[in-house]
Parts: structure tokens; sequence; C-alpha cells
């Protein structure tokens, strides 16, 4: 392992080394993508439980109480 | 192993190993819509339908579910879907976590048992749909010919082995046939039943009172959401599995709304839940030859069968991928873990009859385990880990790792499972859908995700410093060393 390294492959197969290869290459640069990528993600999430909620309210008064 | 198109077309990629961009399979919103419409409504949707007029009223009975379906799909997509996607590991992966290295063993038991039994019951329910397509062009009502069962299972069996080998792009490709063939089936037989009937006539019809589940119309709102919401937690193991090769965040959440909740399996098991009630059966195989006529009945109900063999297709790749995850088949070679995967299929081929009557119990009760594991997952990532897990540590097996707990088991989280299946199990049950009075409230499985998140974050609070738990997500230099398998 060399001293820029987070982690060894426990054995010398080619698995081990490929899954040591891809950890240690793991681009941080992501996490601050993702972090930014969350936000519209969770906003479109929002939007659908948010009309989901709508159209329950409505069965529950029009068709669960018969409300008039 | 998954030969990928693109950059990296002609390499290999292990399903075990975290999946690079260049790698990712679903690159378009319409490739993973199809995918998702196609796994949602393949044969199995209609057991799904048949249920919903049981609830008593068939539009309180479809408007519930596709409520449920969307709430249940939103927790799976917090809980697995976007962790997945963003460390490019499965479902059984994201676990380690929460649930130990070791404690994610259960993960995959469940994933194995509900993969393959849903897998099985929609193998007999082709087959034996196919030797009575057979039966009807001879002898219309007489007995379906057994050794013709036998023999069409076994072919699917083949055509299988064939698909599977050729990894989840081969898969993806079929979905985009199936997919739309699928939405095109939906729409025709609907507009057949309203060409018959009539709007208003078709959505207003319902069983006969003694027929019904239960004549309290909230209740029968609650059944309706349950059945909803415990479909789309029945998806969270398969979820990683497919988000891990999801492209754009764009087509995050859009896809499996639209195709895999409203269209491929609200519409769909809506359709069939208005068949149901109308024509007196579910199954295609009946109602779509007495709505369309012999011919283009015939016709219509063999594309249904065809279509749902890439979904089969995709439940064998689970398996296979999943399996993998066992040491000693880490590095076994992929045909002969697609064969390994398909041949607890070679018993139901011999029992069709048995595994509809019996599999799908077990393949509901399999999936009870994942309730509290998405509550649990969801509230371990997102709330003690602040978002974010130390993807290397999910390789390291031993007392140094960071996902070690006790013997490499979270044993405050399989407290947390038993506690919750109980539960479930005290409010509602899956095989004789007896309930509770407190189920006409909120159900039975959105109580348990709640009650098993707030009583993990509880627990794991008074078990584990909040300094040990939220360190376990900041990546450090560990110098571990990983491996794959468990």
């Amino acid at each position: 392992m060399s001293s820029s390294s987070r982690c060894a492959a426990r054995t010398d197969d080619p698995l081990d080394q490929e899954l040591a290869a891809r950890l240690n290459t793991w681009d941080d640069e992501r996490d601050a993508e993702w972090r930014q990528s969350l936000r519209p993600i969770l906003v479109e999430l929002a939007w659908w439980l948010v009309g989901t909620a709508a159209v329950a309210a409505a069965t529950l008064v029009g068709l669960v109480w018969n409300v008039r | 192993m998954t030969e990928v198109s693109g950059p990296a077309a002609g390499s290999v990629v292990s399903e075990r190993l975290p999946t690079l961009g260049q790698e990712r399979l679903f690159a378009r919103y319409s490739s993973f819509f199809y995918t998702l419409t196609t796994l949602a409504a393949a044969i199995w949707i209609i057991l799904v339908g048949g249920a919903l007029p049981a609830v008593g009223d068939t539009r309180l009975g479809i408007i519930g579910y596709a409520c449920g379906m969307v709430v249940g799909v939103a927790l799976v997509l917090v809980s697995v879907a976007l962790p997945a996607f963003r460390y490019g590991v499965d479902s059984v992966d994201i676990s380690k976590a929460a649930l130990g290295i070791r404690g994610s063993s259960l993960v995959l038991v469940g994933l194995l048992v509900s993969a393959l039994g849903w897998a099985g019951v929609a193998l007999a329910m082709v087959a034996r749909g196919v030797a009575t397509i057979v039966r009807n062009a001879g002898q219309p009502g007489g007995v379906v010919n057994e050794h013709l069962v036998i023999v069409v299972a076994f072919v699917l069996i083949a055509l299988l082995l064939i698909l599977v080998r050729h990894g989840l792009d081969a898969i993806r490709r079929l979905n985009e046939f199936a997919g739309p063939g699928f939405v095109i089936l939906a729409v025709a037989s609907l507009l057949l039943m309203t060409w018959r009937y009539g709007p208003r006539e078709l959505l207003l019809v319902n069983v006969p009172a003694e027929q019904a589940l239960t004549t309290d119309r909230l209740k029968s709102f609650a059944y309706a959401i349950e059945f909803g919401v415990t479909l789309a937690i029945a998806w969270w193991p398969y979820m990683g599995g497919l988000y891990r090769f999801l492209k754009s965040r764009r087509h995050a959440v859009g896809p499996i709304m639209v195709g895999g909740s409203l269209v491929g399996n609200a519409f769909s098991a809506s359709v069939a839940a208005l068949a149901a009630v109308h024509l007196g059966s579910p199954d295609p195989a009946v109602w779509l030859i007495q709505l369309a006529g012999p011919f283009a009945g015939t016709v219509l109900v063999s594309l249904i069968l065809l279509l749902s063999v890439p979904a089969i297709c995709l439940l064998v790749y689970f398996v296979a991928s999943a399996a993998r995850q066992i040491r000693p088949l880490a590095r076994t070679p992929w045909h002969w873990m697609v064969a390994l995967a398909v041949s607890p299929l070679a018993l139901v081929a011999l029992n069709t009859a048995w595994t509809l009557a019996h599999v799908v119990t077990v393949a509901s009760l399999g999936s009870l385990i994942f309730f509290s594991v998405c509550g649990i997952v969801m509230v371990d990532f997102w709330v003690l880990r602040r978002g974010a897990i130390q993807i290397d540590q999910l390789y390291v097996a031993g007392p140094a790792g960071h996902y070690w707990y006790r013997g490499g088991v979270n044993w405050v989280a399989m407290l947390v499972i038993a506690l919750g299946v109980g539960g479930y199990l005290y409010l509602y049950d899956p095989v004789t859908l007896e309930a509770r009075n407190a189920f006409r409230y909120f159900g039975a499985a959105l109580p348990v995700i709640a009650g098993s998140a707030l009583l993990y974050y509880a627990l794991m609070r008074l078990c584990w410093s909040s300094d040990r738990v939220a360190s376990a997500g900041q990546r450090t230099p560990s110098g571990e060393t990983v491996e794959v398998g468990l």
C-alpha cells in the first residue's frame, strides 16, 4: 500500500486488487457534487408527496367521509 | 458480470465492485423508465389487481393503492436508492453500515427469498397461462395439460439462462420493448372495458358486500394504502441493484414515480382490478378473451405472457448478483451464477400449481423485514451519519472496521427488526388480511417504518456515542485491507 493509499487489497486476487484500486481512486469531489445535486432531488420528491397528500385528502373528504 | 456500453464498452464489471461513472447503464430517462415499468407491470400485477376490489370500494382501492405506492416508493428512494446511486453499490452493501458487515446477511437472505419466490410465481403463471391458451384453442373449458405446463416452464428456464448470462445491459435492451408493450396493452385493455361498460359504470361497480374485507370506508382506504406501501417496500432490496447503474441525478425520481409507481404499477393494477370486478377474474387469460374475443384476446394474453419474461430475467439477475456477496461465490464465473440462480426454478417447473398456492405467502413473509430495515437504514444514513458512509469500510471484514459492531452484527438493528416484524404481524396478517382496529388509521407498514426509525435512533443514541457514529461517515485514510464478499 502506498503512503497515499487509503486501503489495500487483503489478497492477491484480481477482484480484491481491482476493489482496492477503485476505492483508492474514489473521487471526493463527487461528494461535493452529490450534496449540490441532492437538493433538486429532494424538492422533486417533496412535490410528489405534496400531490399525493392532496389526492389522499380529497379522497378522504369526498369518498370516505362523503362530505357534500 | 455486466458488459457495459459507452466508453467502457467491451469491459466487464463485477457485480460486487462500486460502479464507476462510465459503467452506469441507465443514461437516458426512457431506459430507466421502461425497466421500472417492466418490473412493475409484469404478470404478478394480476395478483395485486385481483386483491384491490376486495377493499370494498373499487375507486377507493385504486386511489389508495396509487397513493400508497408513491409514499412507499419515496421511502425506498430516500432509504436505499439514493445512497446506492451515490456510492454505486447495491442494497446489501448499503445496509452494511446500519446492520453490520455480517448483519447485512439478513438483507441478502430476504432478497434471495423474495426474488426467487416472485420469479417462481411469475414462471408458474406464465407456464400455466401458455398451457391455458393451448387448451382454449383445442377444447375450451377442459383441463390444462400438466405435461405441457412442465415443458413450457423448462423452455422458459432455458430462455432465462440465455438472456441473463448477457447481464443487465441485455435485460435493459429487452425492457425497451417490454415497457412500452405493457403500457400499450394496459391502455388498450382499459379502452376495451370503457367501450363495453361506459366510464361511469366501469368505476362504480364494487364486489358484493359479503366479499369485501370491510364495510368501514376508512379501513377500506387504509387497506388500499397498505397494499401500495407494501408492494413499494418489497422493492427495497432490488432498487440498490438498479440505482447503482443510474447515470444522472435528473432521472432519480421521475422514472420510478411515473413508470414504476403510477403507470407500471397503479395503472396496470387498476385495469386488472376493474376486470376482476366486472368480468369475475383478474386473470387476463379469462377476461381479455371475454372482452376482445377468442382470437384478439389470445393474441393480447400471449403478448402479456411474453413481455413478462424480461421482468423474470431482472429478478434472476438480482438473485445471481446478490449471491455474489457470499465469498466463495464472488469469483464464480457469471454464467455459473446464473445457472445457480435459476436452478430452484426447476422445482417450480415441476410443481407450478403448488407454487401458486404456497410460494406467494413465502415471498410475502420474506419481505416483512424490509419495513424495519427501510426505517433503520434511512435514519442511520441521513440522521446518524449525516448523509455519508465510508465506502471502503463496507469491504473491511474484521473488528477494526467501522461497521463491524459486535461480531459483525449491529444487534441494536436486529432487535428493532425483530420488534418491527412482531409489531407488523400484531397489527395486520398479510396472509389472511385480518387487521386490528388501529389499522384503520394508518395501516401497518407506515407505523412500523416510522416506529423502527425512531426506536433505532433512540437506541443508537443510547448505545453508541454520537462522535463514533458520525465519524463513520467521514472518509479518512484507514489503512485497512479490503476484500470482496461477506
